[in-house]
Order: structure tokens, then sequence, then C-alpha cells
């Protein structure tokens, strides 16, 4: 078993790519290809896993299918905040995605762009998408946690923690902190299950392979500042504003009344982080006449990475985004 | 394998051989019931709920030694009672010396200094050496800076409401996978299970079962909530404490993590201003050009 351990090679990120902005911590990504569609697609990922789990390698890879199919790609990686990072807020997120996004529709010469929020990404590019629509011509959202007042247990536990008890402690908190609690969520499932799969498939070099790609990508968290996480769980979780249009960035109020833009939702009908209930009753609240919600019957990874996901909602995601990118 | 631990992230490593280990206690469990046809909680079972959930509880075993660390920079009782019996050993040797003494000078003539009078000014030299530590302890509570004393106090008050909760919050969870293994028991005594695979499938669904619904249960959150709240607490008046007694020596060559805190906070205030001063001047930068024009 040690030697095909040994023999993994785990590369992720396949597609090419340049940095074309580096702030501090932030980074703005574009990735090369053919641009055949006038409309550019800016990728806004979570900022509590890295964001190459959309390009983890060739087969699953939905950056790859965008460029194939003549989008441009833009991508931001909110890199790993260190102990000097603590104080980031998330208006700090939202300013950098308009950064990013002037930036973009500057060099593009385009009004607005493609917004594709994922997990917590989603929560920020709703957030964005309300607060300057003039700017977002569609706005995609993969498993997105925006009603937070779910019954999952990582919500349930959310709902118990208190944040600045943990933030004046350890002040950001750490990946292995988080890494352990979304574990714990499921220990039967993730901690059990999941490797005795491993140890039953050993002989077949496919399997590994995927499991270790997956396995490295779960296990590289960034660390969430500290300040991020009070307001994650005291304002999301605990008070549950975004959905009830209470939250505000940099005194704006965020009001869902402004998402207008096509939508589309992709959703796990699995996913034990963000339930099919995080996403639909913010679908039902919106005023946009040009709203699609795609399922899968996975969870909240397999959505993105699993090969039956990618033979349909992908196709169909993929198709719904070409069709409104020019 | 060295190889494998530095390849693999942490993690993985230690899920993937805490599992090889499960899997061989199952397959031992799996055995006996292939023999009896009828299975019982065994201790096997007991090491296999250890590999599993020793990765949660080990970062609070982890915690433990802050507690280790507070006896070792204080370690009040072990001087107290070292101070009780050199004091009570230092009575002891002066009335035997007494003793000596009277004896020695009834039977000869007196001199200037005795073998006993020796003896006692090299036991009172011996003891004087501990006289400045022996009362360290009892003069701790002055020599603690402002405020220091308040967060040892808390910090011991939250570390014994944690380690109280911790052994609940252990109880909790092997009184889970003990019951869920005995339904898993009484289903094998009713039904036929016929291969590994589905033995090892069906234990899976019994304690996920279980898990699922003690993880959402009140008690649970509560006892987890509490757990989080005293441990957290314990390790921020820990280190305010430990940060005051630095912060308060003149001679400390180190800035705490505090001090260090307020640094960035003020050094992000100051970078959202210049952010925020760029776009000002870029926006006036573009209606000056449009004038231009």
């Amino acid at each position: 078993m040690i030697e095909r351990i040994r023999d993994i090679d785990v590369k992720t990120w396949t597609c090419e790519y340049e940095v074309v902005h580096e702030d501090w911590l932030f980074k703005l990504l574009h990735f090369k290809g053919e641009r055949r569609h006038r409309v550019p697609l800016l990728f806004v990922y979570a900022f509590i896993n890295r964001p190459y789990v959309l390009d983890l390698h060739e087969d699953v890879s939905v950056v790859r299918k965008l460029i194939a199919e003549g989008i441009d790609v833009w991508m931001i990686d909110w890199g790993y905040p260190k102990r000097a990072d603590r104080f980031f807020r998330i208006s700090d997120y939202i300013d950098y995605i308009d950064f990013c996004v002037e930036r973009i529709r500057r060099e593009r010469k385009v009004e607005a762009v493609t917004l594709h929020g994922y997990c917590l990404g989603s929560t920020l590019a709703v957030i964005y998408s309300s607060l300057y629509p003039e700017k977002v011509k569609n706005l995609v959202i993969q498993t997105p946690p925006i009603n937070f007042d779910t019954e999952n247990t990582l919500a349930l536990w959310a709902k118990h923690l208190n944040p600045e008890k943990i933030v004046r402690a350890v002040g950001n908190v750490t990946g292995e902190m988080l890494n352990i609690a979304f574990l714990l969520v499921d220990p039967i499932r993730l901690v059990f299950a999941k490797y005795q799969g491993l140890l039953d498939n050993i002989e077949d070099p496919k399997f590994l392979k995927e499991f270790f790609y997956m396995d490295f990508w779960i296990f590289d968290s960034p660390a969430v500042a500290g300040s991020v996480f009070e307001e994650l769980i005291g304002r999301w979780y605990h008070k549950n504003e975004l959905i009830k249009n209470e939250y505000e960035v940099n005194g704006k109020k965020v009001d869902l009344s402004k998402i207008t833009m096509p939508v589309l939702a992709l959703y796990a009908e699995k996913d034990h982080i963000t339930p099919p209930s995080s996403v639909l009753p913010f679908l039902e609240k919106i005023p946009s006449k040009d709203k699609k919600a795609l399922s899968v019957d996975k969870g909240h990874i397999g959505l993105t990475v699993s090969k039956s996901s990618h033979a349909k909602l992908w196709k169909e995601a993929i198709r719904w985004i070409v069709e409104r990118s020019d | 394998m060295i190889e494998v631990y530095r390849k693999l992230p942490k993690e993985s490593f230690e899920l993937i051989l805490r599992n090889i280990a499960v899997r061989d206690y199952m397959k031992r469990i799996w055995e006996q019931y292939n023999v009896l046809g009828k299975l019982e909680y065994v201790d096997h079972f007991d090491k296999m709920f250890e590999e599993l959930f020793r990765f949660f509880i080990r970062p609070f075993e982890v915690i433990i030694f802050n507690e280790r660390f507070i006896r070792s920079m204080f370690p009040m009782q072990d001087f107290l009672s070292a101070r009780d019996l050199i004091s009570a050993y230092a009575d002891f040797v002066e009335s035997l010396a007494s003793h000596m003494k009277l004896t020695l000078q009834l039977l000869s003539q007196p001199i200037i200094k005795t073998p006993v009078d020796k003896f006692i000014e090299d036991w009172m030299d011996f003891a004087r050496k501990f006289e400045v530590p022996a009362r360290f302890p009892q003069d701790l509570p002055f020599a603690l800076p402002a405020d220091a004393k308040n967060y040892l106090i808390d910090c011991m008050k939250h570390w014994g409401d944690f380690v109280s909760d911790y052994e609940k919050y252990r109880e909790m969870l092997r009184n889970s996978f003990r019951r869920s293994i005995e339904n898993f028991c009484n289903f094998l005594s009713k039904s036929n299970v016929n291969s590994f695979d589905e033995f090892k499938n069906s234990l899976q669904d019994y304690l996920a079962k279980e898990f699922d619904a003690l993880l959402k249960s009140e008690d649970y959150l509560k006892l987890q909530q509490r757990l989080f709240d005293a441990l957290f607490d314990h390790i921020y008046c820990l280190r305010r404490f430990l940060e005051l007694l630095l912060e308060n020596n003149p001679a400390s060559p180190f800035a705490t993590v505090s001090q260090l805190d307020e640094a960035y906070k003020r050094i992000m205030d100051l970078r959202r201003k210049i952010l925020e001063l760029e776009k000002r001047i870029e926006a006036l930068e573009v209606r000056l050009h449009d004038r231009k024009d």
C-alpha cells in the first residue's frame, strides 16, 4: 500500500494562468485561452478553501470546460490569512471584488461581467450583485449559503458558537481547527466510511488518484481571518441578516430586491454544509425574471468534482453561461 | 513510511493509519461473529472507538499541556509541601540538637563551639537557601502586575470548567458509540450477515444513525458550547496573564501578541483609508480627463 500511495503525484491547477494583480493577501488570476464571447467570467471562491478545486485535474476541471467554450475566465484567490490579517473584514473582500470587476471592465471594455460564486464565495457574489447590480451581467451561485437558518449539523453548531470568545483567544480560526470541525460534523462517513473505502480500493490506481487529489485539496485549508469569522458566525449564522435584507457593507444596505440580473443556482441534494434550504428561499425572494436552479444528487464537493455531475449539470450550467455571455 | 508521511496531508496520513487499525479490529470482531453466529460488546469495539475519536479528542488533550505549563511556572503545591516537610524536619533537628547539646554539657566541660553548634549552623545555612523560593508562592499575589491576578484566577476557573465538561463530552461520545454497537449486535442476532463487507456497511449505518442524532441533539449542542466557551476563555486568560507578566517586565525584549494585534489593527485601518483615497483620486482624474476632452 505504501508504494501505491508513494506513487501518487498530485498536480492541481491544470490550466495556465497569470497573476494580474496582487494586493497584500488577495490575488486576481487570469486564465489563458481563446476568448470567443464578450462577457468575461469572474470566479469568486470561498475564503475557507482553495479555489483550485475548480481546476483540480483535467477530467473534472470546470475552468477548463469554460475556457474550451471560449469564455474569458478570471478568478480571485483569497490567499492564506496570517495573524497580521486578522482584522480583514467582509467589506474588504467586497471591495476587492469591486476592484477586480472594475479592472476587468476596463481591460475588456465591457459594462458588466458574469460573477460566479462558490460556497461562501456565492455569499460574497450575492452581496456584491445587490450593491453593484449594474456591473453584474449574470450571477452564478454554486452551493451557496444565503439563508443560514437551516437544520444541518454545521449550521446548528455555528448557531451554538461564541465567535468573539474564539477570536479573542486565537486571533484567526486556523485551517486545522476548521478541518476538525468539518470532519466532526459527520464523523462516521468522513473519518470511517471514506477511509475504509480507500482500503477497499487500494488496488485501483484511478480511485487512488481521485481520492488523494480530493484529500490534498480538503486539507489545504486557509485560516479564516478573525473579524471575518465573527461576521460569518455572528451576523450570518446567528442573525441570518443577509436573507432578511439587514446586512450592511460600508454603511450600504444589502438589498436582495436589487438582484434583477439572470441568476443560475447550482446546488446539491445531499449537501451537508449548504443544504438546498440554504438557497431555495433566496431564489424565491429575488425579483430576477431569468432565474434557474440546477441540482445534482451529490454532496457539497461532489457537485464540483464528480464525473456524473460533469456529464450532466455542468454541461447545462456552462450552456446557460455561454448563452448569456454575448 | 516517512516518505508517505512527508508527502500526504498530515490528516490523511493519520486517518489512513487509524483506519487500518480499525479494519484490523473489525476483522477480528467479524471472525468472532462468524464462528459464534452472534456478537456482544467486546474490547475491540473500545479500541475502535479510541482510533476513530482520537483524531477529535487529541486537540483537547494538547490543551491539557497548558495546565502542566502553569504548574511548572508556579509549582505552589510542590513548594508548599516541601516547605512544610523541611520546616518539620528543622524542628526535629533543632530539638535533637538541644538534647545532644545538653547531654554533652553534662558530660564535658563547656567549649566555645560544640560539634552540635556547628551542625546547627550548617543546617540553618542549608535551610536558608530555601527561604526565598519557599516564600515566593506566598508573595506571588502581591508580586503580580495589575489585572494579571484576575486573569490567573479566571484562567484556573475556566480550566476547571473545561476539564469537567471534557469528561462529560468524552462520555457522551463513548455512550453513543456503545449504544450504536449494542443496536448493531441486536441486529446481527436477528439477521444473517454473510460477508465482511456487509458486516462493515451495517456497522457503519448503525454508527452513522446514532451520531447523526447525537451531534444535532440539544444536550450535545449545549455541552459543546460550554466546552468551547471554557476552552477559549481559558486560552485567552492564560495568554493575557502571561502577556501582562512580559509587558510589566522592563527587561522583556518581546512584544506580546496583543500589542502586535493593536499594531495590525492600526495598519489595517490605514490601509483602508489609503485605498479609499486612491479611489477618490482615480475618480477625480477621470473627471479631469473628461473635462479636458
